[in-house]
């Protein structure tokens, strides 16, 4: 095998990685919040949220980071009759289905529910703004109880129901790891990227999606011979590096607030991890990055890579120094990222 | 040899259908809006058979309609009304006998099971509710205003009586909010902007006297 044909086989794995999309499709009556959980679940602010009412005249469409959501509109209603709205909105694409309520269940939900059932889609059913159940004189776990009972019945099954609140942030993470177990194994570590951990444990899922990735662009980089790191006799892509970068501060919600922030923490060590962050991000700081890995590489055969990305660049030693500087950018973001939950799981 | 056995299982199905339509979810709900219309015309009479201010409180299913109620009268109330976080809490759709009003001094309030739920389609409402006996017609409004209150609201205007439009659980509203509420609201139901709308908290107790003078000091 040529060092091309490896190559080609690389881009060829990048691209299926990049094609891997979970999509998910939430439906429940206007107001229950399906914005508002939407941004939460991405951790950015992808979806416009309001105390209007805009009437959905088509489906709302969000994606970001290889996950996308869409907001289906009433199912049954005059402007999207039921006969023709599986079509219409290709429903059996859908990886998985959010019916979002945040009071009682609709004619329109539960219907639209059965119709999912007979399609063996799977379904969730998110109780949005559970700081709103109250009710005098009851127990919220009493509230929460008669919730699930009155789901149950309409549903006609047992369910999977997830309580969530998007303002006080919480069943988030239960969520999160609801959807995680309802999704292929491809899907799962798209998911894991993508999707905002609330704990450390999704936290950690997320590392080792990461680090798989980590490993095929590093691949990529190494293969790719575009520039060559000085004082060392090998030229990788600068350009696939700096990429990967972005994607990982990206996956683990290192934005520039987020990393402006962290760089004045009262821990110096810490402080010190988020002005690497952003100083790797550019060519110069990459350079730098890339000189202290390359002296102190060695050609070592990465035996367990071969399989995935050949024997000839798992051999090499760019692939040696590209995966050493992609999984330092990596530990750094996760123990960033890692300082930001903890920090907030400690507020609550 | 094909088409004998093709029809000999349509038949089977066909005689399988009718077996099964009589337990079908489908014939349970078909019972269910039958019970809703009769009790729709029952109300109709016995409004007609009654006199004193009639006030009907109309709104999605959880709005608050029935805590609006109980908390309004300080649970005075008679009956006090059902309350739950369960869907069809009030329910007219299962028992034709069941209680339609409740009285309160001299009022007589109607409160109106949710509509828009599997048993209690906002289309039945639509079609035989009677809005122009009431005196008083109070709209609630939970979250985002949904295309079935927006329905409501047009009979609500069409039959003349007075009307208030109150927003539920303001206590997760604050002051830009509410602001952009109202707005939203009335220009949604093409009222006048200056027209108001009531907030109030069945948790804080917010706003619920000025709900219940809105209905009081009326003519």
């Amino acid at each position: 095998m040529s060092i091309i044909n490896n190559a080609e086989n690389i881009k060829r794995l990048l691209n299926k990685e990049l094609n891997v999309k979970v999509s998910v499709a939430l439906f429940g009556q206007p107001g229950s919040g399906k914005s508002s959980l939407v941004n939460k679940i991405v951790g950015q602010k992808v979806a416009e949220v309001g105390v209007e009412t805009d009437k959905t005249v088509e489906a709302a469409e969000y994606e970001a980071k290889g996950l996308r959501f869409v907001d289906l509109p009433g199912y049954g209603t005059k402007n999207f009759p039921k006969e023709t709205y599986f079509e219409r909105f290709n429903i059996p694409k859908f990886d998985l289905f959010l019916c979002v309520t945040s009071g009682k269940l609709h004619q329109a939900d539960t219907e639209f529910f059965q119709e999912l059932i007979k399609l063996n889609k799977v379904c969730i059913f998110v109780v949005n703004k559970h700081d709103e159940l109250w009710e005098d004189g009851v127990k919220i776990e009493e509230l929460e109880k008669r919730k699930i009972e009155d789901i149950t019945r309409h549903a006609g099954q047992e369910i999977r129901i997830v309580f969530t609140s998007c303002k006080l942030d919480t069943g988030l993470n239960t969520l999160d790891e609801e959807i995680y177990n309802n999704l292929s194994e491809a899907k799962r570590e798209r998911w894991a990227r993508g999707a905002k951990a609330y704990s450390l444990n999704f936290l950690k899922e997320k590392e080792a999606a990461s680090e798989k990735h980590v490993v095929l662009m590093a691949a990529a980089a190494a293969a790719n011979g575009l520039n060559p790191i000085p004082g060392a006799d090998i030229a990788i892509d600068f350009g696939i590096l700096l990429e990967l970068f972005r994607e990982i501060r990206e996956d683990f919600g290192l934005d520039d607030d987020a990393l402006s922030d962290l760089k004045h923490s009262s821990i110096p060590a810490i402080a010190t991890l988020a002005n690497n962050a952003v100083e790797y991000a550019t060519k110069e700081g990459l350079l730098i990055l890339l000189k202290r890995f390359s002296s102190r590489a060695t050609v070592k055969q990465f035996s367990k890579y071969v399989p995935v990305i050949g024997q000839v660049i798992a051999a090499g030693l760019g692939f040696a120094i590209t995966l050493k500087v992609g999984n330092s950018y990596l530990d750094d973001a996760y123990k960033l990222a890692e300082e930001i939950l903890k920090r907030r799981l400690q507020s609550k | 040899m094909i088409w004998v056995f093709s029809i000999g299982a349509i038949v089977v199905a066909t005689i399988g259908s009718i077996f099964l339509n009589a337990k079908s979810p489908r014939s349970v709900r078909h019972r269910k809006k039958f019970i809703l219309e009769l009790n729709i015309n029952r109300l109709a009479k016995e409004l007609q058979a009654t006199s004193g201010p009639k006030i009907a409180i109309l709104g999605q299913p959880g709005a608050g309609k029935s805590s609006l109620l109980k908390n309004m009268t300080g649970n005075k109330v008679v009956p006090i009304p059902m309350i739950g976080t369960q869907t069809d809490a009030t329910n007219w759709a299962s028992d034709a006998g069941c209680n339609l009003l409740s009285r309160y001094k001299k009022y007589i309030f109607a409160d109106v099971p949710g509509y828009d739920t599997a048993s209690h389609p906002a289309s039945i409402f639509l079609a035989s509710f009677p809005f122009e006996l009431f005196d008083t017609l109070i709209l609630v409004i939970h979250g985002k205003l949904h295309s079935a209150d927006e329905r409501i609201f047009r009979k609500i205007h069409k039959s003349g009586r007075r009307f208030h439009i109150t927003k539920s659980f303001s206590d997760s509203n604050d002051q830009m909010q509410r602001l952009a509420i109202s707005k939203d609201i009335v220009t949604r139901l093409s009222l006048p902007t200056s027209h108001p709308v009531l907030f109030f908290s069945n948790r804080t107790g917010e706003g619920i006297k000025s709900v219940f003078d809105a209905i009081s000091t009326a003519r």
